[in-house]
């Protein structure tokens, strides 16, 4: 029976040197989810989860328990990712996403993420990184990764009618720029990948060691 | 027929983002609006389809990398680690919120500077004393259990096969010991160190000076390498004979350490910086391998860690920086 997160955590605090690398290898490829399909390239998303381990390690007092631990990962994760996308918006090197953009967007994809070099994933990765960090942190989480919207609102410390809100005006954004996939039927009602039948149902409360304490 | 819904109305619609009034002359139209309701079929598409990429697993290589980093953070942390231990308070949850309405371009600065950060929950390490004598038993064991001989004996060749001499054989000064080119996990790149065991006999006083002297051979005026890609550390104490070991051992272990361990404690301590020197040798007459590693504030690193270094445990007996001043 492995300790629930806030135990882990306990323990960090209180010495235990093992206990948030413990904690980190329980959440890593959920965490991992949410840097790399936030920031899109692999080199970013490893700097930026790095990043908010190493805050998280250092504050882990700031911890208060009113959240799941991972809720409070994820927020530390999703901050540190969307602090370099808007580092990235505000100084722009082509001044937006264009299709050189787009191109080595892809090829790093491809080259670092062999699972999901599907050119679906890499369409709809490529759209979604022209809407705002906004949109896209939300996306991100109650559409790609499957977050409810009530954790995707905790974890981004806003209300549950500002996630929904971000999620419309996103999809109504990605709208004309997947057409083609639609039209193609590239991507029918049963998704590829197969255990997902529809967005939205994919908790994080579903894992392993969640702890609600 | 009322006008049609813009798909942005028609997306929070779909959320129940919408007023009363307005929601319910997009549900009218709607109902006799074929076009409109291909749009919202779409809409509907466009979460399937994000839905649809896999979720990515961790990469091997990054896994090890932040590993590394969070060891290195709680040794850097622990009361026989340098730097400053000022007591930064950030302020419980200060930061956290509202992510969302921060615009703050430095909103992470306390996640990517390396000063400062809470240390009121800093992981206590063992006694310095106590360490030692854990590593000390751990190679008494060694030497005598399955991987032989941890000694290194006189004369220009390495250890010698098979032998299950005590540990005190390692007390012989000026001789040296390479093994073979190891990986490390490296800012995600691959990256190699060579162990060897110049027959050193760190002192706590003399730590800095023994490993400058030792860096220093090499040749180079700051005392430090040149910061390029792979370096052999075996190469360079000019008075040492190189002596590649074969392996006495299977090819399995240096010094009596298991590959394995060793790359992991430098993969470990580094934290993706560069190293400098992995020599396995003594601390206080005690066995101990010093890792040296490059860059950082404050300059280059010196870590002794004691023979339980491994990639889940620093073991750090004591450490020091190399600052560019001396």
């Amino acid at each position: 029976m492995q300790p629930p997160d806030a135990e882990l955590l306990r323990r960090h605090a209180g010495g235990d040197a093992d206990a948030f690398g413990q904690l980190f290898l329980r959440h890593r490829d959920r965490l991992w989810a949410v840097a790399l399909r936030t920031l899109a390239d692999p080199e970013d998303a490893a700097d930026a989860l790095q990043d908010a381990m190493i805050s998280a390690f250092r504050r882990a007092d700031s911890f208060r328990g009113d959240s799941a631990v991972t809720t409070w990962l994820h927020r530390i994760v999703v901050n540190a990712c969307l602090d370099r996308l808007r580092r990235k918006a505000a100084r722009p090197a082509t001044g937006g996403t264009d299709e050189r953009t787009l191109d080595s967007l892809a090829h790093r994809r491809a080259a670092a993420d062999p699972s999901s070099a599907s050119d679906t994933t890499i369409d709809v990765m490529a759209a979604l990184r022209t809407l705002p960090p906004d949109q896209q942190a939300a996306l991100v989480l109650v559409d790609m990764l499957g977050y409810p919207v009530a954790d995707a609102a905790e974890v981004l410390g806003i209300s549950q009618g500002t996630v929904k809100s971000r999620c419309a005006r996103g999809r109504a954004r990605l709208l004309p720029r997947l057409a083609h996939l639609r039209r193609a039927g590239a991507v029918t009602g049963t998704a590829r990948g197969g255990n997902r039948s529809a967005a939205g149902n994919v908790s994080p409360a579903q894992g392993e060691g969640d702890d609600q304490s | 027929m009322t006008r049609h819904v813009r798909a942005e109305a028609l997306a929070r619609y779909r959320e129940g983002d919408l007023g009363g009034r307005r929601s319910a002359r997009v549900r009218a139209h709607l109902a006799g609006c074929p076009r409109c309701t291909a749009l919202d079929e779409d809409l509907a598409r466009v979460s399937v389809m994000l839905a649809s990429a896999p979720a990515p697993v961790m990469p091997e290589q990054v896994t090890a990398r932040i590993e590394a980093a969070l060891a290195a953070e709680g040794a850097r942390q622990a009361p026989l680690g340098a730097g400053s231990a000022r007591p930064a308070p950030l302020g419980a949850g200060r930061g956290l919120r509202r992510p969302g309405r921060s615009s703050r371009p430095g909103g992470s600065r306390h996640a990517t500077g390396r000063v400062g950060g809470r240390r009121r929950h800093l992981p206590e390490l063992l006694s310095p004393l106590t360490v030692r004598a854990l590593a000390a038993a751990a190679a008494v064991v060694l030497a005598g259990g399955v991987y032989g001989a941890v000694q290194l004996l006189g004369g220009p060749s390495a250890a010698v096969p098979g032998s299950a001499s005590s540990a005190a054989g390692i007390d012989q000064h000026g001789v040296a010991s390479t093994g073979p080119r190891l990986a490390y996990a490296s800012a995600g790149r691959r990256a190699d160190f060579t162990p060897v065991s110049t027959g050193t006999d760190f002192q706590p006083g003399r730590l800095r000076s023994q490993v400058s002297s030792l860096l220093g051979s090499q040749g180079q005026g700051s005392g430090l390498p040149p910061a390029n890609g792979h370096r052999q550390a075996a190469t360079e104490p000019g008075a040492l004979p190189s002596a590649p070991s074969a392996s006495p051992l299977g090819s399995q272990s240096f010094q009596g350490i298991r590959f394995t361990a060793l790359q992991g404690c430098v993969s470990r301590i580094s934290a993706g910086r560069q190293v400098l020197l992995v020599d396995v040798d003594q601390y206080q007459g005690r066995p101990a391998t010093v890792v040296v590693v490059a860059g950082g504030p404050g300059g280059s690193r010196v870590w002794v860690v004691g023979r339980g270094c491994s990639r889940t445990d620093s073991d750090v007996i004591a450490q020091a920086s190399l600052a560019a001043a001396g």
